[in-house]
């Protein structure tokens, strides 16, 4: 796989979520600021995905974020990871990840919200950031190599038409 | 060899668990937790893709994941948003009332309980009354489809994608042994 071709979807990749977490804080700030248009926007989308409690959200200038705080650190978490995968030599040789490691990393989050719910153990601001960064600064590792493998994939395939068969196939294009 | 299996099946089976997570009132909570409902969706689809494919089919790829998760994504946002509507259509007043009777009875034992912070009461009603509101107009139908449509096929195809790294490829299974000639 071209070290190019990697480098550009792992930009695309950050790219995006680095504006989608721009977007969370944006939230507030926009509301603090008086557009209150843009900012019931951007509430809105990010209540598609959170239930965005006051009580369980970070505040700036006394307005909540677009998402809970376990939500907040799940995606800057995964945004540190997206910096940090190229000093990791991450993009350089890329493996698949093993299926331990990522349930390694859900087991934490899993049991933090089971507890909480069953009222054995009252989840914190702490637990939730925990559980949260340690989920999405592994995720990128998981999810990216993948990402990256799978675009190739589709990339590189050529549709052709076999023309005894008629079946529409696909073949890998040779380097 | 054999061609892969169509993904059709496996992806519309994903977008209906989506879809049945994110759209029947209740349910719908378990989305609070980071769209674990549209994860577990894309992953499910994922899991039922790779149970289809035998020794014969070439092995299941990362881009199969992918696609898959991104059409489980599709069909799950337009069942959650034809489900949400026929609900708040359907239902008429009385029904309305009994179910959220229902949703704050909940929410209260669960206030109560210390599971979820105080206040969270207020918050499900003031979206119980927004989804209400919304539900019942076509500029609210569209607007909710809009949003599902742009977040649904992203996090799905991410379930898809942590669905493929647990379950990874399908080992190639060993033919079965020839019986012995007598």
């Amino acid at each position: 796989m071209n070290i190019s071709f990697k480098i550009k979807i792992y930009i695309i990749i950050t790219f995006l979520v680095a504006l989608w977490c721009a977007g969370i804080i944006a939230a507030p700030v926009l509301k603090h600021a008086g557009l209150h248009g843009s900012a019931d926007i951007a509430y809105s989308i990010f209540s598609r995905i959170c239930h965005q409690n006051d009580a369980r959200s970070f505040h700036v200038e006394g307005e909540k974020f677009g998402v809970c705080i376990r939500c907040s650190a799940i995606y800057f978490g995964f945004l540190a990871g997206l910096l940090l995968m190229p000093l990791s030599g991450a993009l350089k040789r890329i493996r698949v990840p093993k299926p331990m490691l990522i349930i390694t990393v859900i087991i934490p989050i899993f049991v933090d919200i089971m507890l909480n719910n069953t009222g054995l153990h009252f989840s914190t601001t702490i637990t939730r950031m925990a559980t949260g960064l340690l989920f999405g600064g592994a995720m990128p590792w998981c999810i990216v190599p993948l990402f990256i493998e799978a675009c190739s994939q589709l990339i590189n395939k050529k549709k052709i038409h076999s023309p005894d068969s008629g079946v529409c196939t696909y073949v890998r294009k040779t380097q | 060899m054999l061609e892969k299996p169509s993904k059709l099946r496996s992806a519309i089976l994903g977008g209906l668990i989506i879809g049945a997570i994110s759209g029947i009132p209740g349910l719908n909570l378990l989305n609070c937790c980071c769209c674990a409902g549209i994860l577990l969706g894309g992953a499910i689809s994922v899991y039922l893709y790779r149970r289809e494919f035998t020794s014969e089919m070439p092995p299941m790829e990362s881009s199969d994941a992918l696609i898959l998760g991104i059409i489980a994504g599709i069909v799950g946002a337009l069942i959650t948003t034809f489900l949400s509507a026929m609900i708040s259509l359907i239902l008429g007043p009385v029904e309305t009332e009994m179910m959220r009777n229902f949703m704050e009875k909940l929410t209260q034992k669960l206030e109560d309980r210390g599971s979820i912070p105080q206040g969270t009461l207020d918050n499900m009603r003031d979206q119980f009354e927004q989804a209400m509101k919304e539900g019942g107009t076509v500029g609210g139908i569209l607007r909710s489809l809009v949003y599902a449509l742009i977040l649904y096929p992203i996090f799905s195809m991410l379930g898809g994608l942590i669905g493929f790294g647990i379950f990874g490829k399908k080992k190639p299974t060993a033919p079965p042994t020839p019986p012995l000639q007598q």
